[in-house]
């Protein structure tokens, strides 16, 4: 009896040292994509070792639970919209369990993702001062024309790096001085909005000598 | 012995000295000469010292006065000057905040800046409001391309929002909004949570 007692207690013993860490448990995970730091992306799918989660909402998050033994890895993916990529292909993440005394701690962990755009835009700003109805060329296209008040705003997409020539013409106005000024830009890997400032001056027209027969001073 | 010759140099000394200076009044030859006072006139010189002295300080103490007024006049002046200036600023930071628009029962706020866009088709030729609607429609332009100069992105973005309801058909004013926010960090869906954007 004392020996099947003895071997009963040794055995719940080895059983409550067993590694209890191969249970699998839930996980609450949000995720957030966002396009650039602080812009939300909605509709993206979250994947989770290769699962879907779900579509992001118009904050660009997803919220999942995931069933996982502690300590492994976990692989998260992001489907991209068009025009947009992963700026790494997946992303590998490490789970832990753990109990915390604060209640008002976060019960989810937040993992940010993120889907960069590949076409940024760029929006041009034109002051003309002394410049109403003059046409803006970029890239020698006409693309715009100045107000009354010699303002315009022009946008353009591009990739990342593109360089933009714009030109205020001013061939229809030969007396405006400087004549059609250019002016170059490169687009950054964000979006951006390029001011130009021209101010013009009205060119004084020349004086010209009256024909006439030179007049000769002899001095004696 | 010695003290006749002592005594009557310096007698002689100032018979000459009173001689000479006679002479030169008389003679009025000279500028600086003719100028000096007769016997008579140390009281005289007196007198119209002392009150040309006086004149003096009412002068002194007049032009004071002007200058202690001209100088608050001053200071009077550009303090109202830097008060109408603020005002109008705050008026218009106060218009561009409130760009949204009023409700459709209420009257459109009397201030230019804001009056509600009424944008004509333009098959429609014989609109007489056509041209002042253009130039307030370039007026507002110039408004937005200066707060954008001045990195003023929030006011900026208030403008472009506005003017994007306005004129639906110019897109470049929803690219402006877009971009806009980009650099505010701010979506129109967090804002409504956050409060970031205006």
């Amino acid at each position: 009896m004392s020996n099947w007692t003895i071997v009963l207690v040794s055995a719940l013993a080895l059983a409550s040292c067993s590694d209890n860490r191969s249970v699998t448990r839930p996980f609450s995970i949000l995720f957030i994509v966002v396009s650039d730091p602080g812009l939300p992306l909605q509709g993206v799918n979250v994947f989770v070792d290769g699962k879907s989660i779900g579509k992001t909402d118009a904050n660009g998050a997803v919220h999942g639970e995931v069933l996982a033994v502690p300590g492994t890895s976990l692989r998260i993916a992001q489907q991209c919209p068009e025009d947009h990529r992963a700026t790494e292909d997946s992303k590998s993440m490490r789970v832990r369990h753990f109990e915390s005394v604060d209640e008002s701690a976060p019960s989810a962990i937040q993992v940010t993702l993120r889907c960069k755009p590949l076409r940024r835009l760029a929006v041009f700003i034109v002051t003309a001062r002394n410049g109403p109805n003059l046409p803006v060329l970029i890239d020698g296209h006409a693309a715009g024309r100045t107000n009354e008040l010699g303002v315009a705003q022009i946008s353009r997409w591009g990739v990342p790096g593109t360089e933009y020539a714009l030109e205020i013409d001013t061939s229809a106005n030969p007396r405006l001085l400087p004549r059609s000024p250019v002016h170059a830009f490169t687009l950054p890997d964000a979006h951006e909005i390029f001011v130009v400032n021209e101010s013009f001056q009205l060119q004084e027209p020349r004086r010209t000598r009256r024909k006439g027969r030179a007049r000769i001073t002899k001095i004696e | 012995m010695t003290e006749p010759p002592t005594l009557l140099i310096p007698a002689i000394d100032e018979e000459t000295t009173m001689l000479q200076t006679r002479n030169a009044n008389l003679d009025g030859s000279t500028a600086e000469l003719g100028n000096e006072p007769g016997p008579s006139e140390p009281v005289a010189r007196g007198e119209t010292g002392a009150l040309s002295l006086r004149r003096k300080s009412e002068l002194r103490r007049c032009a004071e006065g002007i200058l202690v007024l001209g100088l608050v006049s001053a200071l009077l002046f550009v303090g109202y000057q830097q008060w109408r200036i603020a005002e109008s600023i705050r008026q218009s930071m106060g218009e561009l905040r409130n760009a949204e628009p009023p409700p459709p029962n209420q009257e459109p706020s009397p201030t230019p800046e804001r009056v509600p866009l009424r944008v004509e088709s333009v098959s429609d030729p014989g609109s007489m409001r056509q041209e002042p609607q253009k130039a307030r429609i370039d007026q507002l332009e110039s408004v937005g391309a200066a707060l954008i100069r001045a990195n003023d992105f929030e006011a900026a973005l208030t403008h472009y929002r506005a003017l994007a309801r306005e004129i639906p058909s110019e897109s470049v004013f929803d690219d402006l909004v877009r971009v806009l926010q980009s650099k505010l960090r701010c979506e129109r869906s967090l804002s409504l949570a956050n409060g970031g954007c205006p």
